[in-house]
């Protein structure tokens, strides 16, 4: 085994090594060197999803979208006053843009004349791992998260095969985070942040008080019964995720099933322009760097009616949506088949295929249209008794989302992304 | 083609459109570029989606695409020259929304921020879009075709 191992570790070197001789004839693959154009839809759609994918994969969102629900979850089913909560989550998306790049790698080494200039998928990943418990009505929690972007390595496989490299290495990332790493080259970046903090179980809700890796305090209420909750982080008052209001009925029983219908205002946030701006560098020196022209740029809304019924005959699912604003059209239209008592039972799997109809959006550099959309979900779980002492849950999900609306109402520019998400969550 | 077999090739055709590597650059995406600004900066600085579409329509309707020579790339991107096929795009990308608005509709000053510009579009009646005065921007038009 070992020697495999290792003849298979000196092949990859060798071939990588070949990559760089100089005038040899190569491939896409050897197009290694690249830098994203500045001024074009794919750079300002790239730097928009790594804002996004690094707010949404927080530690501090992660913790309040993930981790305690979960804990407040696990405190229903809890007989003794002491009970933990751990959580991982791991997320790719696959193609949220493609970037325009031009070759870097002088004089050109072994990249195919065609592919000097060319379109570069950009891929995303984040991972989070969630530690929360309580001891009667106090408690603490740990969220660590690491997010990071990085534009599509040569052809479809070699592109595969890195992917699959980042996200089986992520976990060790995810472990380091408090390292408080934050690195940004052109559309490539890394970030990672922690949370940790103690936490009071009163009457009302529990309080959530801690401290932010680079941002200071952190305040966080949450109503364990109702599911209300504000929160601010304490050294700037404001929150940065890119917020929605969805109003209505999502969860209603019906003779057929059970029936949701609700609207949905979400922010379409424009894209800045990027201009070159003078900057001064950490050790004081002033240089120039391509930086956004608004620091805040505007939002429009773009509003849907979602009419939905689950359970038909316990087996099927019927997904639209409408939007109305900035044009009317059906949104989405999907159909669904799951495992019977989905997401009740131990274990079960989901499957939606359908369309999702899109606006023009040339301010993204993308056309309007239909496009196939599929989401799938598996999941299982053991239950053993509660979160008592002497008892547990664990349960596994994952999913894959291809053109989902969830992806889209992130990623508005994305068109045909992939995504494949993770979650392991045990109560004790 | 049994129902394993259809489902394999299903997810097959899924992960080939995801998956897919790095792609040559079609002719026209740098003058596409250019449009594709004046409608992101009309939108950032007018809030007005709409409006920021129909005027990519009509840059699509008024204007051609100058095809480019893929083999010709630039070896210094970081410099963006004014000769660049992308500079076009760059130089409205970073007009000032006061820019914007004083160009309004007026798609021929859009394009006279940059030099570049006549590199990668033409009007499709032929007529010129460059200022021979250096009026507006304060560029002047030496390297236009």
């Amino acid at each position: 085994m070992t020697a495999a191992w290792l003849l298979l570790t000196g092949l990859a070197w060798a071939q990588n090594q070949g990559g760089f001789i100089y005038g040899t004839p190569g491939t896409r693959n050897d197009c290694e060197g690249n830098a994203p154009i500045a001024g074009t839809s794919g750079y300002r759609n790239a730097r928009a999803a790594i804002t996004t994918n690094s707010q949404v994969f927080s530690a501090a969102t992660f913790a309040e979208r993930e981790l305690f629900p979960l804990l407040s979850q696990a405190a229903q089913a809890d007989t003794d006053g002491r009970f933990a909560v751990t959580l991982y989550e791991q997320a790719a998306t696959f193609g949220v843009t493609d970037v325009p790049t031009v070759e870097t790698s002088y004089p050109f080494g072994s990249c195919p004349g065609e592919y000097r200039l060319a379109m570069r998928p950009l891929d995303l990943g984040a991972g989070a791992l969630g530690i929360a418990g309580r001891v009667g009505r106090f408690g603490y929690f740990y969220s660590a998260s690491v997010a990071f972007s990085a534009t599509g390595f040569g052809g479809p496989y070699t592109r595969a095969m890195m992917s699959a490299t980042y996200m089986v290495y992520l976990p060790a990332a995810v472990a380091v985070a408090p390292l408080n790493w934050d690195e940004d080259f052109g559309v490539s970046s890394i970030s990672s942040d922690f949370i940790a903090g103690a936490s009071y179980n009163g009457a009302l809700g529990s309080v959530y008080a801690g401290y932010v890796s680079g941002r200071g305090g952190y305040l966080h209420f949450g109503e364990d019964r109702l599911g209300g909750f504000a929160s601010a982080l304490a050294d700037r008052g404001l929150d940065e995720r890119p917020a929605y209001l969805s109003a209505g009925l999502k969860g209603v029983q019906t003779p057929v099933g059970r029936t949701a219908l609700y609207g949905r205002k979400l922010p379409i946030t424009a894209p800045p322009g990027y201009a070159e701006r003078p900057i001064i560098d950490e050790d004081g020196y002033e240089s120039t760097a391509v930086q956004p022209i608004e620091a805040e740029p505007p939002r429009v809304p773009f509003r849907t009616v979602h009419v939905q019924q689950h359970d038909l005959f316990g087996r099927l699912d019927v997904v639209t949506a409408i939007s109305w604003s900035p044009e009317p059209i059906v949104h989405e239209a999907m159909l669904g088949l799951h495992s019977a008592g989905f997401g009740e039972a131990a274990a079960g799997w989901s499957l939606r295929a359908g369309t999702v109809a899109l606006p023009d959006m040339y301010y993204f550099g993308v056309e309007g249209g239909n496009y196939a959309s599929v989401r799938a979900e598996f999941y299982g779980s053991i239950d053993d008794g509660g979160s008592g002492v002497g008892g547990g849950t664990s349960r596994f999900e994952a999913s894959i989302l291809y053109n989902d609306a969830e992806q889209l109402s992130l990623y508005p520019y994305a068109r045909g992304a992939l995504s494949a998400n993770l979650r392991i969550a045990g109560s004790y | 083609m049994s129902q394993a077999n259809r489902s394999r090739a299903t997810l097959g055709l899924l992960l080939l459109g995801a998956c897919s590597g790095i792609q040559p650059m079609p002719a026209d995406q740098p003058c596409r570029e250019a449009g594709y600004a004046s409608a992101a900066r009309t939108f950032a600085c007018t809030e007005d989606a709409e409006l920021s579409n129909a005027r990519y329509e009509r840059f699509e309707a008024e204007y051609v695409c100058v095809p480019i020579d893929l083999a010709e790339a630039p070896e210094n991107p970081a410099n963006f020259p004014e000769d660049d096929y992308f500079h076009c795009a760059y130089a409205i990308d970073g007009l000032s929304c006061d820019e914007v608005l004083r160009r309004g509709d007026d798609l021929d000053a859009w394009l006279r921020a940059s030099n570049a510009c006549p590199y990668v579009v033409q009007r499709r009646d032929g007529a010129a879009y460059w200022a021979t005065d250096g009026s507006d921007t304060g560029q002047d038009t030496g390297g236009a075709p």
